[in-house]
């Protein structure tokens, strides 16, 4: 490896810089693969939270450009936005301008306070964000610390976005050479989902509003969420999405299918067992039954979203 | 078959509210009772606080057990400790002689254990009922009834579930609005001959005041929905006295005989007040077709029926 560094000054500099970058994702940094050109992609653990697992289960991106880099998501805790702060570091020498959150999950918002103190550095996010974190983060406080413990819990003060992304008018920012569209969107998988899309490399990054191999969790609307994904499906101008949980997929729109399929299922059994006058948690067990081979964690959240679901259509 | 519902509705005030109240996601996740777990449902804890609660609500009187009189279906682990489903079923019919003047709903470990009370009309064959309460912590949730006769009886079961007081919404808080104050009855299918099972719905936030807002500094200040009363024409089905417990949109499953007033032509008329003050009200036709009825009545002629109790759903 030394070797190779080595070698590597005496190359012309586009080719060193390459070879310097793969050589740090190959080094098993943080993160582990390169999707496009100076994007960097860190995929979470498909499991529950843990304190042994370090509660690392969401995904988090790095985009360079020319002036500045963006980090898209956090983490689940102080410990988790370091590490992906100093692994930017190894990656790139610009300045990490951008902090943004692609929605008030835990999981992807609690490491916001380790880059807070990067010089010049921006946080971004959904207008919904501010007010849902305020309200929110009492609460998510709470869980951090029986999952990691008191001390965590204290590290992590939640910072909240200073610009804000509302529905009706996308934001875009230049890294350099690099525009990226942030996006707000309805009510979805959260009331505070954005997505943030690269022009450069036409690669759009999703948050939660694509699971990968973790099952989708519901916490905002179903209904909503169905018109989002269809939106994002007809977009011509992408060529790769990035997920909240789950690793890239060459296909993206058969991934984003999965998501779709799975919805369609949620909200048809849920609609057929209240017609039925299956009571809530009986409809729990049932509704979705046919997806579980589809997903892992599946019986940890499905029922759960099933309740969401149930709530949802009787306001419907 | 399909629930019916008739969404004719008279509206009263509408409020406007701050914000709803709905468990956020993170509360880590609930994984369905293994066998060990429910085999050690009976094995829950003793409730530290029970005395005191029961001392403070019913004075030093005696509280008897009241399997013989109702039964009790609470999910030991809740799905979303928000929107916690809890049935009562009971197991006799109302009559003068021997009848449950008030069922009083507590959940030991929440900030307002008391989580309704109800009171059920004296004529009333079953007085069955379902809701969607709110679970702060692993508790034990009761429902203690009072006779007639003054004596007092209770079944419990242990829950699962935390932070559900004080966990905030995620929702679209304009969509939300939009909607408060409407009301939903829905018809359903009943087992029992001649029975009516209804759901009511309301949308309100029930908000319990307990969440704090960081960025004002302040308690969102609650909101909830203080009483509740169902009629049959004059009769009244059903009254209840509710508080922050109870969950958001609080939602009442029933049964009445479609008698119960005098005539099954007579609208169900549904009044609420809230904490501040407001008053919504809601009438539909409610009546079991024709056809239904015969139905019932030619299959009566034909078999015994055991009567067995109901366990409303949710």
């Amino acid at each position: 490896m030394l070797g190779g560094g080595v070698a590597a000054a005496f190359l012309p500099s586009a080719v060193s810089r390459a070879t310097a970058e793969t050589a740090a994702v190959k080094r098993g940094g943080f993160f582990t693969s390169r999707p496009a050109a100076d994007i960097y992609f860190h995929s979470g653990l498909q499991q529950l939270p843990s304190r042994a697992n370090g509660a690392d289960i969401a995904c988090i991106t790095l985009i360079i450009g020319d002036d500045a880099a963006a980090l898209i998501d956090s983490g689940y805790s102080f410990d988790l936005g370091a590490k992906a702060r100093a692994h930017a570091a190894l990656l790139t020498a610009k300045p990490l301008k951008w902090v943004i959150n692609t929605h008030v999950h835990p999981d992807h918002i609690f490491g916001n306070r380790a880059l807070a103190d990067e010089d010049g550095v921006t946080f971004c996010g959904h207008k919904n964000l501010p007010r849902l974190m305020a309200e929110a983060g009492p609460y998510y406080n709470a869980r951090l610390a029986e999952i990691l413990g008191a001390e965590a819990a204290e590290r992590a003060k939640l910072v909240p976005p200073q610009r804000l992304v509302a529905a009706a008018e996308p934001m875009v920012i230049d890294l350099g050479n690099r525009r990226l569209h942030l996006e707000a969107k309805r009510l979805a998988h959260t009331s505070t989902d954005l997505t943030v899309f690269d022009e450069k490399s036409g690669t759009l990054i999703c948050g939660d509003l694509v699971f990968d191999g973790h099952v989708p969790t519901l916490d905002g609307s179903a209904v909503g969420w169905l018109e989002v994904l269809a939106e994002l499906k007809g977009r011509s101008e992408v060529k790769t999405i990035i997920p909240g949980h789950g690793v890239i997929r060459k296909d993206w729109k058969k991934q984003l299918q999965k998501v779709e399929d799975y919805l369609k299922v949620l909200l048809d059994d849920t609609k057929k067992l209240m017609a039925k006058g299956v009571s809530i948690g009986k409809a729990a067990e049932l509704a979705a039954a046919s997806q579980r081979q589809q997903w892992l964690l599946f019986d940890d959240y499905n029922p759960r979203n099933v309740a969401k679901a149930f709530v949802e259509l009787e306001w419907l | 078959m399909a629930g019916r519902t008739t969404d004719k509705m008279i509206n009263g005030i509408k409020i406007f509210a701050l914000a709803l109240v709905l468990l956020g996601w993170y509360g880590g996740a609930t994984q369905t009772a293994t066998a060990a777990e429910k085999t050690a449902i009976t094995e829950a804890p003793e409730s530290e606080i029970w005395g005191d609660l029961s001392t403070d609500i019913f004075g030093d009187k005696e509280i008897l057990d009241g399997a013989a009189l109702m039964e009790m279906d609470a999910p030991y682990r809740a799905l979303d400790a928000a929107i916690v489903p809890i049935n009562i079923g009971f197991k006799q019919p109302q009559n003068a002689e021997h009848y449950v003047k008030s069922i009083h709903l507590i959940i030991d470990e929440n900030p307002a254990p008391v989580a309704a009370v109800f009171y059920p009309s004296t004529n009333n064959r079953d007085i069955s009922f379902a809701t969607r309460v709110r679970v702060d912590a692993y508790t034990h949730i009761r429902a203690v009834a009072e006779m007639n006769d003054g004596n007092l009886y209770m079944v419990n079961k242990f829950v699962k579930a935390a932070g559900g007081c004080s966990a905030p919404s995620l929702d679209d808080m304009p969509a939300a609005l939009k909607r408060m104050g409407k009301m939903k009855l829905h018809l359903l299918e009943s087992e029992k001959e001649d029975m009516v099972k209804a759901r009511f719905m309301l949308s309100h936030p029930n908000y319990s005041g307990l969440q704090f807002n960081q960025i004002t500094r302040s308690a969102i200040p609650a909101h909830y929905v203080t009483e509740i009363s169902i009629k049959k024409g004059d009769t009244e089905i059903l009254r209840l006295e509710g508080g922050i417990s109870l969950s958001e949109n609080p939602n009442f499953t029933f049964h009445y005989q479609d008698d119960i007033s005098g005539d099954a032509a007579d609208p169900i008329t549904v009044t609420v007040v809230d904490s501040e003050d407001k008053t919504y009200a809601g009438s539909w036709a409610a009546e079991l077709k024709p056809q239904k009825r015969f139905s019932r009545l030619k299959k009566n002629l034909t078999e015994r029926k055991n009567v067995l109790p109901i366990f409303a759903a949710t």
